[in-house]
């Protein structure tokens, strides 16, 4: 199976103040195409940067970065922003939708922002998501649940091969939290999306495929259920 | 779409969204305003001078502003010529026409004003007017005819305007302060001129009632149009005394030139109002940007790049002045007559016609001008968002 993600040696570093944070230190990682895998740690563990780094938002001071076989270590920013609407989705805590937009609006932004990309249908995303009766509900008569499936959708209209969620139920009560994982690993299944979602909580994690835990920076390769 | 998102932005903010498409419409309003007023005024001044249809005029030495402005407009001269001028100047070769004026000011009925007498000699105040006849289409007024040219037959003609004002007809004596009668001969067709405001009479008839024998206000003239003419002119006035020559379009000029220093003030203002609003624009637009950083960076996220951003903020600024643009033009356009009016008490000559001209490509210019400085005055915000790492826009929303 091709490799989605590969990381070696990857290492962040930062100034704050006086002195240097290092976030990420020498981390080797290797997601195959279709894995769903759960990136746990405590807070403050590297795991946002890890995944802003694998996103392209953000670049690594040292190691190398792959994703879907192409090296994008040092690709400039318009590559970088041409590569992830392509290729990479975003899920993060906050769920981000713009509030004076319905869910189906919120859903469509990607393609508006993009005018390049190909209209994608934000309306059959919203049904996979489970929201087919929500589409001209605006964010302030959704649910938490409801939001986060919205930006899930908004995440996956683009149809990209990778899905990096960043604690995607940090704001949701278990029971929705649960939901969105049953979602997440649904999609996986059925779609053969690659996943790589950050979490603090095991029990969710171990709904993932694989797990890998990040403590101060370094990775520890955890179980597959 | 973007549209439709760019519209959703403006309205986040709904009263500082309305205060600074406030601040453009003012700055349009005043350019349109400033605009109107220069084409108006030069337009209203130039028929002025035409509706008087002398090239040149003769009077007695004074200023020949305050002369023109009389002739102009109407009213009473305090200074005289003698009439025996008319023959001098009639029979100079270069002259092609000359006509005599004597302008006296009565009190009109009631609390009407002044009324200006217009004393004439008929034949040849026709010729510099060819356009100016007799109304024939007032409902319940026999046809009039014009005044016997005689000292010795009280008839007058009225302008279109002042018969409407005061409900006078045709075959009334009309009664003015101590003077005989006056017996309406005709009523004038609307000029929308001077004419249409005052009382022509034969000049030796207003000689008479006026105790004014051998006076006169004035001599319209105009020369022939060959070259050598003006020279001829000059060098024949240059030997005569006790006269003033008037270039009637010279004056309107210098009129014209006067209200252009007010336009300097009122460009000024205009200009000042662009900055102001240029400036709110800057800082409302800065300011919805600031707000939205960690939205923004989700935008980045979804792919969104540096130049989507800068075209969605760039468009906010564009479409709040474009607004802005079409409410202050929309607003000169419905306060025309407040405009007007106030620009009447301003300037020093007023002229009849009306002042505030509204071109169809000045109004453009005022939405264009708006939507340009929306151009310019986004630049700033917009490359503020482009210029976000989304990282720490993100971050900023932790």
């Amino acid at each position: 199976m091709a490799v989605a993600i590969e990381t070696v040696g990857l290492e962040k570093r930062y100034r704050q103040g006086t002195r240097t944070v290092e976030a990420l230190r020498g981390i080797d990682l290797k997601i195959e195409e279709g894995e769903f895998v759960a990136l746990l740690g405590s807070s403050g563990a590297g795991k946002t940067t890890l995944l802003q780094i694998i996103g392209l938002l953000d670049r690594p001071t040292g190691g190398t970065l792959a994703l879907l076989g192409q090296d994008v270590t040092h690709l400039d920013r318009a590559s970088a922003t041409r590569l992830r609407g392509t290729t990479v989705g975003f899920v993060f805590q906050e769920f981000c939708l713009v509030p004076e937009l319905t869910a189906l609006e919120n859903v469509a932004l990607p393609a508006t922002l993009r005018a390049q990309v190909a209209p994608a249908d934000p309306h059959a995303w919203l049904k996979r998501v489970g929201l087919g009766d929500r589409l001209h509900h605006t964010p302030r008569q959704l649910s938490g649940g409801q939001m986060q499936r919205v930006a899930l959708a908004r995440a996956l209209v683009g149809s990209p091969r990778l899905l990096l969620a960043d604690e995607p139920t940090g704001h949701l009560d278990s029971e929705t939290a649960h939901e969105i994982f049953e979602l997440l690993a649904d999609l996986n299944a059925r779609d053969g999306l690659t996943i790589l979602a950050a979490t603090h909580d095991a029990e969710l994690a171990a709904r993932a495929g694989r797990q890998v835990r990040l403590e101060a920076g370094q990775l520890r390769e955890g179980t597959r259920p | 779409m973007l549209l439709r998102l760019t519209w959703l932005n403006l309205r986040r903010r709904p009263a500082r969204t309305l205060l600074t498409v406030a601040g453009v419409a003012t700055a349009a309003a005043a350019a349109v305003a400033l605009f109107a007023f220069q084409r108006g005024y030069q337009r209203a001044v130039a028929h002025d001078v035409a509706d008087l249809g002398f090239e040149i005029m003769v009077t007695a030495p004074g200023c020949p502003y305050e002369i023109a402005t009389v002739a102009m407009t109407g009213g009473a001269g305090l200074k005289y010529i003698d009439d025996s001028l008319l023959d001098d100047f009639s029979a100079l070769p270069e002259v092609d026409q000359a006509t005599p004026f004597l302008l006296q000011a009565v009190r009109g009925p009631a609390d009407s004003g002044w009324l200006t007498l217009v004393g004439i000699e008929l034949d040849s105040y026709r010729l510099f007017k060819p356009s100016l006849r007799l109304s024939e289409d007032i409902p319940g007024d026999e046809r009039g005819r014009w005044p016997e040219p005689t000292a010795s037959r009280e008839e007058v003609v009225l302008g279109a305007g002042l018969a409407e004002a005061t409900g006078w007809r045709i075959g009334e004596v009309i009664q003015l302060e101590s003077l005989p009668g006056l017996k309406i001969t005709g009523i004038l067709a609307p000029t929308g001129g001077r004419d249409d405001g005052v009382v022509l009479i034969d000049w030796r008839l207003s000689q008479r009632i006026f105790e004014r024998p051998g006076r006169l206000t004035g001599i319209g003239l105009r020369l022939r149009s060959d070259e050598s003419a003006v020279a001829a002119f000059e060098e024949h006035v240059a030997a005569m005394g006790g006269i003033q020559i008037v270039d009637t379009s010279a004056v309107g000029e210098r009129v014209v030139d006067l209200v252009h220093s007010t336009e300097a003030l009122l460009l000024a203002i205009a200009s000042v109002a662009g900055l102001i609003a240029a400036l709110g624009v800057v800082n409302t637009i800065w300011l919805s940007v600031v707000e939205r950083i960690p939205e923004l960076g989700v935008f980045r996220s979804l792919g969104a790049s540096r130049g989507d951003l800068f075209a969605l903020i760039w468009s906010e600024t564009i479409v709040t002045c474009a607004v802005g643009g079409c409410v202050g033009t929309l607003f000169v356009l419905l306060g025309g007559g407040a405009i007007e009016g106030w620009v009447r008490s301003q300037v020093p000559y007023a002229p009849r016609e009306t002042l505030v001209l509204f071109e169809a490509e000045w109004l453009g210019v005022g939405i264009a001008g708006a939507i340009a400085l929306g151009f310019v005055g986004g630049l700033l915000p917009a490359w503020r968002a482009a210029a976000l790492r989304p990282l720490d826009a993100i971050r900023r929303g932790e």
